[in-house]
Order: C-alpha cells, then structure tokens, then sequence
C-alpha cells in the first residue's frame, strides 16, 4: 500500500498534476463506497462497506440508510487517504442519484451536497446503472458492447443510442436480483442472495419445470418467483440448480438475439449478477455462437462501489456538466434511456 | 447441400430445395448452454407453435411463406423461399415502410394472433411480387386480450428505438398511423393507454421527478 501511494506521488509529481480526478459517492442499496478515479481511468482509491441484513430478511431501507451514514465519514477520509489526496485535490463530487432505495441515496447525496457547498467543487448526479456500465467499458476496453445489465435494481440490455443508452429489451416486471433474493428469502437466506443460491444450485440434480417466458426482446420473472414458492417442499437445492438454469437462459437467448440483431461484437456483462460462474458459462457459449467477445469485468468492480460514480463523475466534468447543488435531488425511479450521456453517438 | 445463411439466436436458417422448389430449412438446433429438458421442451414447443400459426396468419391477411414440412423430432420447418430485403435494412432510409408493419401487425391482432417478435428483421419485401411477409412465428400464440396485444407494441417500440434510433420518432408515427387503418382510432387509443400502464409497471417506469 505504502508503495503504491508512493509510486502515485511520484507519477504526480512527473506529470505535473495535471490530471483532473473526483470522487465519487455510491449509496443506492446496501453498499456504501467512495472512490477516486482520475481523468486517465486510473482507480486511485475504492473503499466500501455493505450492509448485511439478518438472515432471511430483505434490505430495510432505514436500516440500511443508518449503516451508511454511520460508515460514511470514516470511508469518504479512507477513500482520499488511500489515494494519498485531501478534498481539496478534487475537482468534482459525483455521487449516485438514483434509482434506488430513497433514504440510502439520500445519505450519498446530502453528504455530496455538503461537501460540494463547503468546498466549492462542482457537484454531479450520476445514474447507477450508468455507473456500471460506463465502469465496464473503461475496465474492459469495450467501445461499443450490447450491455447486459443485472443488478439489484436492474435487468436489462442496453445498446448506446444518441448520446444515451437505449434498451434493447428489459423486464417487464422482477428484476433478476429480485428474483434471486426473493427466492432466497423464502429458503432463509438474506439479502444479496446470489452468493449462497449459486452455491446451492451446484448440489441440485433435478430440473423442476418454471415457467419460461420471454417476449421479443423482453423477459418476465413473476411467473417463476410464484411457481417456485409452491414448489417448496422440494430439496432447495434442486429448486436454486432449475431456478439458475431457466432465468439464466431466458438471459442467454435475449442476449443472443441483441447480438444476432444488431451485429455487434462485445458482450458486456456488468452489475452483482454478473459475479454468477453458471450465468457467465452460458454467456460465454452465447458470444462464442454469434462471433462475439465476451468481456469479463473483475469481480470487485462487478458489484456496487464507488468507481461507477466517480469515472461517469469524470466523464460529465469533462463533457462540462454539472449540477446545482439546489438541483442535486435523488430519484428512486430513474430510468436509465431518460439519462443524457453526452459522450456517446 | 442445404447452406447456412442466417444463424439467430434459436435458429440456423439454411437455404436447400423442396423437390424443384426454393425452400428455406428452419433447424432449432440444441442449444449446449441449456439444460436439456429446458431445451428439448422449447425447441418442441416453438417448432409447433410457429407451424401452427403461420396459416393462420395468412388467414388473417399477413403474407407468410408455405410450409412444406414439419419435422418435430429434428425440430425443422421446411417453407417457400422468401427472396428479398427485410424491413430492417431498408427503414433507415425510408421510415415510411413502418406503417406496413402496422398493417400487418394490426391485421394479426384483429385475427387473435399475437406475433411475439414484431421485429423489423422478421419483415421481408419479396422480390417475385413485391409484397411483405413476415417470418419467425416461434414466439407467437393466440390471444385477443388488450395487455397481450399491447406488449406486442410495446415490443415494436423498443425494437424501433434501439435498431432504428436515428428515425425512431417517425417510424414509431408511421407505425401507428398505419395500425390504425385497420384497428380504427378507437382501437389504437385503448392500446395505447395499455402501452402506458405496461410501460409504468415496469422497473422505474413511474417517474417521481421528471
């Protein structure tokens, strides 16, 4: 660590500082992260904590909030710290403005409002599904990917449109976290759930039919969360092994028509699912039937952190946007193709 | 003999002959990601489902090709020979095509078919006559209820949007003005308040702020 900070100074120094870089505030649901992120895309510092609901239980809004704004000052000073900056080095503050649970990213954004007033930086709302895909396309190189997607919040797949992101189809109701989690609560697991269903699911031999249902471009889980909780009585391991495969390939097949129909060539897979070994085996079969590349994120950026704030905080200070701090609201519901992201054609 | 000239996403499309005609050979092969009974239950069910409802289509108005053969061990469709570009090569140079999707589309609804890809790609203006037919019925059903007929509209607006972003606006008008010549005015408007609440549904379709 000391190495590292040291190599940094020394880079600084060489470049005469020049490098503009911000920091960016994560706190859509359960993780609080803060991180640095310069100009370049160097990573500088990507601190978080993630709140642990008890067993068997979801994400409480207010439980959460207060977990966040008891971790937040200690990790907004770890996050400079470790990037061996004050708060005076930065030249922004983003943070996650929605969609999410409202009390968490009122946390994130009061904490960026004051920091912004007090210090005189600009401040700048980013979206969190932007957040990670922007964060994928910087750590995979991809330039112009079909974005698959899947966070808590978010089960989609995305192709970039004029200067936003457009959806190529989605879910019309469950997200695929939601589902997991969902499942996973009724068996006793709490909130993220994916971690311990993916491991269950490698014990269950049995497939248990679900419904499987996928229109155009488009997918829906309530059918499945429904079915499954009445099958119950069967081993859970077969149920999280039939649960995996069936909305897992829903997955697959839209993605293979975004690729066949669109004739590009990436495939980025970007949120908390992406993590899922099963989910990425099939992806990978996928891309390889329509000639693509699949493009791996690395396992701690897959999931929520501070960088997918901070780098599209970079990219809106490059483009010359920024928002009031008056202005600099949350929105629990925002969608992803209303967001203007003027650095895409 | 048969050559490959499409692979989609769950199906190869290879050109051959039928006898002295033409023929397109529609093979649902296995797909290795999947589990297998997930996979053999699918591919059976949509070679089916897509055998059975294209004449009615055609029934219905909607040009489709003839089947000549259905295979439900092999998972094959064996149809006319359709030559000629879809509507998703030509429509960024001429919105106005768009409305012929409505036509049909419209004309399929009334009939109680849902097509359940309306995509741009299924739509293919035959050079022999000059007339469009619409392939790739796989995900098709029969349905006269207002929130499957909205979805499927729902589809060609997210389609449009997302392969057709330069001329989505006047696609998507085209689209619904044609519609409409065959479901009336009345018709298009209850869907279309359908549309709406489908699209509030979905995940942050509500807009707090906006």
């Amino acid at each position: 660590m000391e190495k590292g900070n040291l190599h940094r100074w020394v880079e600084q120094l060489d470049t005469g500082m020049k490098y503009k870089r911000g920091l960016g505030i994560e706190s859509t649901a359960h993780t609080f992260g803060v991180s640095v992120v310069d100009e370049r895309g160097t990573i500088l510092s990507n601190v978080k904590e993630v709140y642990k609901p008890p067993p068997g239980k979801g994400i409480h809004p207010r439980e959460a909030s207060r977990h966040h704004a008891e971790k937040a000052p200690k990790l907004i000073g770890d996050a400079l710290k470790a990037a061996s900056l004050t708060i005076d080095d930065m030249d922004f503050i983003a943070y996650s403005a929605g969609p999410g649970l409202g009390p968490c990213l009122r946390v994130g954004a009061t904490l960026a409002r004051a920091l912004s007033v007090y210090y005189h930086k600009p401040i700048i709302p980013v979206h969190h599904g932007v957040g990670h895909i922007e964060l994928g396309c910087l750590l995979t190189g991809s330039s112009d990917p079909v974005v698959l997607l899947l966070s808590g919040g978010h089960t989609m797949i995305l192709v970039s449109g004029i200067r936003s992101w457009v959806v190529f189809g989605e879910t019309l109701d469950l997200t695929l976290g939601q589902l997991i989690d969902q499942f996973g609560r009724a068996i006793g697991y709490s909130s993220p759930a994916g971690p311990s269903i993916e491991k269950l699911a490698r014990d269950g031999k049995k497939y248990v039919t679900l419904p499987y249902v996928v229109k155009g471009n488009d997918l829906s889980f309530s059918g499945m969360l429904t079915s499954i909780k009445k099958e119950l009585s069967r081993p859970y391991a077969d149920l999280a092994f039939s649960l995996q495969e069936t909305a897992f390939a829903m997955v697959a097949e839209v993605s293979e028509r975004a690729l066949a129909l669109t004739g590009k060539r990436e495939l980025l897979v970007v949120g908390g699912v992406a993590a899922n070994a099963r989910l990425s085996e099939m992806l990978n079969h996928v891309a390889d039937r329509q000639g693509a590349a699949i493009k791996p994120i690395p396992i701690a950026f897959a999931g929520d952190c501070g960088a997918q704030i901070a780098w599209p905080g970079v990219l809106y200070n490059k483009a010359g946007i920024s928002a009031r701090a008056e202005d600099a609201f949350v929105n629990q519901s925002w969608r992803i193709d209303r967001v203007s992201v003027p650095w895409r054609s | 003999m048969e050559k490959l000239i499409k692979r989609g996403a769950e199906a190869d499309i290879l050109l051959g002959w039928w006898g002295p005609l033409r023929a397109v050979y529609k093979v649902r092969r296995a797909k290795p990601y999947m589990v297998t009974e997930l996979d053999l239950k699918l591919r059976k069910a949509r070679t089916i489902r897509e055998a059975s409802v294209m004449p009615h289509a055609r029934k219905a108005g909607a040009n489709t090709p003839y089947i000549f053969y259905v295979g439900i061990r092999t998972f094959t469709i064996v149809m006319q020979y359709i030559e000629g570009l879809t509507m998703k090569e030509m429509l960024d140079d001429k919105p106005v095509l768009a409305a012929e999707l409505g036509r049909t589309l419209s004309k399929l609804h009334s009939a109680g078919i849902i097509h359940g890809d309306p995509n741009t790609a299924n739509f293919i203006l035959s050079d022999a006559n000059r007339l469009w037919y619409t392939v790739d019925y796989g995900l098709s059903f029969f349905s006269s209820e207002l929130e499957d007929i909205a979805v499927d509209i729902h589809i060609v607006k997210e389609m449009l949007a997302a392969q057709h972003k330069r001329v989505f606006q006047e696609a998507f008008n085209h689209f619904l003005t044609g519609y409409s010549e065959t479901a009336g005015h009345h018709g298009l408007t209850q869907i279309l308040k359908k549309l709406n609440e489908i699209e509030r549904r979905g995940r942050y379709g509500r807009q707090l702020v906006d």
